[in-house]
């Protein structure tokens, strides 16, 4: 990988095992670029389309009850909750802790993720069925 | 990438790392622009979860959403939610180039790259400032 800006600073986030650590840069630029798209889809969508910035309850309910809108702000919320657990991850291998650690660093961040997905499916599904 | 080296820092040693952080005296360009990058990520992870959790009040139908509406409209509130913004812009667009310098796209330029992110970054900042008090 091509040097850049931030490597005086920052050996980036490699297992001492020397593994994963550059393709979960991959993934984090990748998901970062496509979070340019979505998050701009979401901000102008949900905020600056609607008059006063914010929709209202109906508002929202209606908007989630397009089967485009939903599919591209479930696909959002995936991509913005992989991109937020690796970069903790990132951040938490950059303290150099022993490989085992790690490793239960990666597990609690996965569960953390899926729990935070399975919340925010939960809230998208609620709101669609107009409950 | 120059180095794959993770050092084992002692626990003392890793509080004085984060705190150094903080300071921002004598820094090169490139740990400028690491710390900007990795304190905007932080912020806005805390701010997903803050999202999260006002966003329950939608399930539970549309008066207590009406209630938190009348708190988002107020000016202060507004100037807390450019700032969140802010943070999206310089961080998504210095993630930009980031993504294009790692994969070796521009690299001879990051500086002028990272100049070119932090001034796009204000500029927009401005116009959804005067966008969200209703100037433009
Ligand atoms: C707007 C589009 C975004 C882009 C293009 C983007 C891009 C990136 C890139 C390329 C990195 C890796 C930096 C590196 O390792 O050198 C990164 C790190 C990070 N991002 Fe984003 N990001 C975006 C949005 C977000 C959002 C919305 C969040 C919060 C939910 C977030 C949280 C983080 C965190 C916590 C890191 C780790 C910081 C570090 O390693 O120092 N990003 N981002």
């Amino acid at each position: 990988m091509a040097a850049d800006l931030n490597d005086r600073v920052r050996p980036r986030a490699v297992p001492p095992s020397g593994r994963g650590g550059s393709l979960a840069w991959i993934l984090q630029a990748v998901s970062g670029v496509a979070l340019i798209v979505l998050l701009g889809v979401h901000i102008v969508a949900q905020h600056f389309v609607v008059k006063g910035g914010l929709r209202d309850y109906a508002q929202v309910v209606s908007y989630l009850s397009n089967p485009l809108v939903l599919a591209v702000e479930s696909l959002f919320v995936v991509v913005l909750i992989w991109h937020a657990m690796l970069g903790i991850r990132a951040v938490l291998f950059d303290f150099g802790f022993s490989a085992k650690t790690e490793a239960v660093i990666s597990r609690c961040l996965v569960a953390l993720g899926l729990a935070t997905a399975g919340y925010s499916f939960w809230v998208i599904a609620t709101i669609a069925s107009g409950r | 990438m120059t180095s794959t080296t993770v050092h084992t820092r002692p626990t003392r040693g890793r509080v004085r790392g984060v705190l150094a952080y903080a300071n921002l005296r004598r820094r090169h360009l490139g740990s400028v622009a690491f710390v900007t990058n990795r304190i905007t990520g932080l912020l806005l992870v805390g701010y997903l979860y803050l999202h999260l959790g006002i966003l329950y009040l939608l399930t539970e139908g549309p008066r207590s959403w009406t209630t938190v509406l009348h708190l988002f409209k107020n000016p202060a509130f507004l100037g807390l939610e450019s700032l969140l913004i802010l943070f999206i812009l310089i961080h998504g667009l210095n993630g930009l180039r980031l993504a294009l310098v790692g994969t070796g796209v521009g690299v001879r330029h990051q500086k002028a790259w990272f100049a070119t992110a932090m001034s796009v970054s204000g500029c927009l900042y401005v116009v959804v400032v005067l966008a969200m008090y209703g100037v433009i």
